[in-house]
């Protein structure tokens, strides 16, 4: 650990990291940009970085844009992802009130807290996940990638599970194009070469969270109220000393909805500020929804914890926590580095400068987010019309880079055009980038575990405890979203 | 102070328009995605299978397609109920039009410019104060379409739109060739 922690603590990474962070505290503060969008694009650029630099990066991009979107969520009353959508609903008030400064400080204190338990719990439970995940085989692991993409179909459609599991199904379909694992057999490569080595996921990624959105939001015409002045943005200790307990809860919560595959930021804060509400004393829950500060610490600490705890089945299972998790899993594939039960024998001292690499981050976030909430506020007056156009060079630098090729170019392309359909008829995105990038991993386990299986009884297959848990919770996932489908088409006027 | 409901929220983000669509638009996906699984289930079957079925190529696709279908059966079921509960909303009605086809203009420039940069790919090469610059079809395409979308969509003074376009161009251009080491696209 000591020796992660010393090499993440050299001159180039720290500068790598707080460029990280920066550039993610911008991006997750711009309305419209968000975490995913920014891993996603970011993954281009990494490509030509060395592996370390490359995680210090991601790391930093990704603990600075899930705070960054608590700055446009209080100051413009937009969050930038759907985890913010608390902060927005308490911290705006505020904002209103003249103390949008003070909430700021606040979200700040309480993301640098929750990232700080959400790592703690990282360190401290990843051993137990390891040992434990050794004995997972083919049939667990087929499991596994398919709750995944499951639990991502059933969070990111809300309502509508239904669709978040098409969404994923269809991920899933993208990625059986190329040469498959075992036998060399082209499929559905309608014959070209530039399809053998199947679609880059990469291209995918930045084309449904990155030219999706430029497609869907560049020519929308609504446009936020900036804020004149901020206020004070440091939080008195005696405000935030009262709410440790509601922090400490809301982190511990956090970092265990991120450990489960699919459940993303967003649950953690919604479930961390409900939960808050419950448990917060008559006269702090009156205040509930009015503009509270024990809520704002709630929803906080909860999403930056959930980045500690995506990164455990991330790292011990290769199963990416939500979408920006598996945005890192790609990144890191591109380094080479194969993440699951099998890391530390793969990589050793890895998992070690990982950690520490989070840790700077976390505290980087807390020292750039002070500074920087001046200049993203000056950010917002820059009209869309404007800034939204940039990024498209960057997403075709980033699908490029990768393996430069134009056909990548064009997937991201293809992707975006089906993601910008996919907003118009209601589909949720983050499935699919689960879906594409768990269905090689189901593929290959599948047509393993039938080959162990085959001559083996029913009741055999059934004594495999793991994978029959494994496929429990798969059916739950099943009905529990069927039963909340039908109950939703029965009351069509409340759900539309 | 005003408590805020839930309807009120505005969110923008990748997932801000996930749920029901009218009742339509949802029969078009269904009948979409039902075409494409019934054609990706026979083209499952139809892959060689060098070894036994339990490891065939097409096993994992044709599971995968035929509960898609299943799925799409279910989302088609659920859009003619909401039609017999009296959900008869037009297939746009909750669209935005004048939007949408600005999004499909704004993707028809971005082909555009993705075709611009594979067809126009050329390569020069400079040294300024003994530093090697390479340029290609890059730095010009982009600088052209980005201040076109730019000056459309921001319908500020052109001579700006082309001055951050250029900007950008070439700082992203110096940026990825020199800090980065990455080649970009529009080269050969």
């Amino acid at each position: 650990m000591i020796d992660g922690l010393l090499l993440a603590l050299s001159p180039g990474l720290l500068a790598m990291t707080l460029g990280g962070v920066c550039l993610g505290i911008i991006w997750g503060a711009l309305p419209g940009l968000s975490t995913t969008m920014a891993m996603g694009l970011l993954i281009g650029l990494s490509a030509g970085m060395s592996q370390n630099v490359a995680i210090s990066f991601m790391l930093g991009v990704y603990t600075g844009s899930v705070f960054g979107g608590a700055i446009s969520a209080v100051l413009i009353n937009i969050p930038g992802t759907p985890d913010a959508v608390p902060t927005m609903i308490e911290g705006h008030q505020l904002a209103q009130k003249g103390e949008g400064g003070q909430a700021l400080g606040m979200s700040i204190a309480a993301s640098f807290i929750g990232g700080g338990i959400g790592i703690v719990l990282l360190i401290a439970f990843i051993p137990l996940i390891l040992s434990f995940a050794l004995n997972f085989r083919s049939w667990e692991m087929f499991w596994l990638a398919v709750i995944g993409i499951m639990v991502a179909g059933s969070m990111a459609a809300g309502s509508v599970p239904i669709k978040g599991w098409i969404a994923g199904w269809l991920g899933m379909l993208i990625a059986f194009v190329g040469l498959d694992s075992i036998h060399a057999v082209p499929r559905f490569t309608f014959g070209s070469f530039a399809f053998y080595d199947g679609i880059s996921y990469v291209a995918v990624l930045i084309g449904l969270f990155g030219l999706a959105e430029i497609f869907r939001t560049l020519p929308s015409r609504d446009l936020p109220t900036i804020p004149s002045k901020v206020g004070r943005v440091f939080p008195p200790i005696k405000l935030l000393a009262r709410f440790t307990p509601a922090a400490a809860r809301s982190g511990i919560l956090g970092t265990f909805i991120g450990a489960i595959p699919g459940a993303g930021a967003n649950v953690a804060s919604f479930l961390a500020y409900d939960i808050g509400r419950r448990r917060a004393r008559p006269e702090e829950q009156a205040k509930w929804g009015k503009g509270s500060y024990q809520a704002l610490v709630c929803a906080e600490t909860a999403n930056n914890a959930n980045i500690g705890g995506s990164m455990l089945p991330t790292l011990a299972l290769g199963i990416p926590g939500n979408a920006a998790a598996a945005a890192l899993l790609a990144a890191l594939t591109l380094k080479n580095v194969v993440v699951g039960p099998t890391i530390e024998i793969d990589h050793p001292g890895l998992i070690y400068f990982i950690y520490a690499a989070l840790i700077i981050a976390n505290i980087m976030m807390y020292v750039a987010a002070f500074a920087l909430i001046g200049p993203c506020v000056k950010l917002f007056s820059l009209p869309r019309g404007i800034l939204m156009p940039m990024i498209l060079p960057v997403c075709i630098i980033g699908a490029y880079a990768v393996k430069l090729s134009m056909v990548d170019v064009w997937i991201m392309f293809a992707a975006g055009v089906t993601g910008w359909l996919f907003s118009v008829f209601k589909f949720p995105v983050a499935p699919v980038v689960l879906g594409v990038i768990l269905a090689p991993l189901a593929d290959e386990n599948l047509r393993r575990s039938l080959l162990v299986f085959e001559d083996k009884t029913f009741s055999f297959i059934l004594s495999q405890w793991i994978g029959t848990f494994l496929l429990c919770a798969v059916l739950f996932v099943l009905i529990e979203g069927i039963i909340r489908a039908v109950r939703n088409a029965r009351r069509p006027q409340q759900s539309e | 102070m005003p408590e805020i409901r839930s309807a009120e929220i505005k969110f923008e983000g990748e997932e801000a328009n996930s749920g029901f669509a009218s009742p339509s638009l949802d029969m078009i996906a269904t009948i979409f995605l039902l075409v494409l699984s019934l054609a990706i289930m026979a083209a499952s079957v139809a892959l060689p299978m060098p070894g036994d079925i339990l490891t065939a190529p097409g096993l994992l696709p044709f599971i995968v397609a035929a509960t898609l279908l299943l799925m799409a059966m279910g989302l088609g079921y659920s859009a003619i109920m909401r039609r017999r509960a009296g959900i008869n909303t037009p297939a746009l009605a909750e669209r935005d039009l004048p939007t949408d086809i600005n999004s499909l203009l704004l993707a028809g420039a971005v082909g555009l410019y993705i075709a611009a940069l594979q067809v126009l790919s050329f390569q020069l090469r400079t040294e300024l104060f003994g530093v090697d610059f390479r340029f290609s079809a890059f730095e010009p395409v982009t600088i052209i379409i980005l201040a076109a979308i730019m000056h459309v969509s921001w319908r500020g003074p052109f001579w700006i739109s082309a001055l951050v376009s250029t900007g950008w161009t070439l700082t992203l251009s110096l940026v990825f060739q020199k800090v980065f080491k990455l080649p970009l696209p529009g080269t050969f």
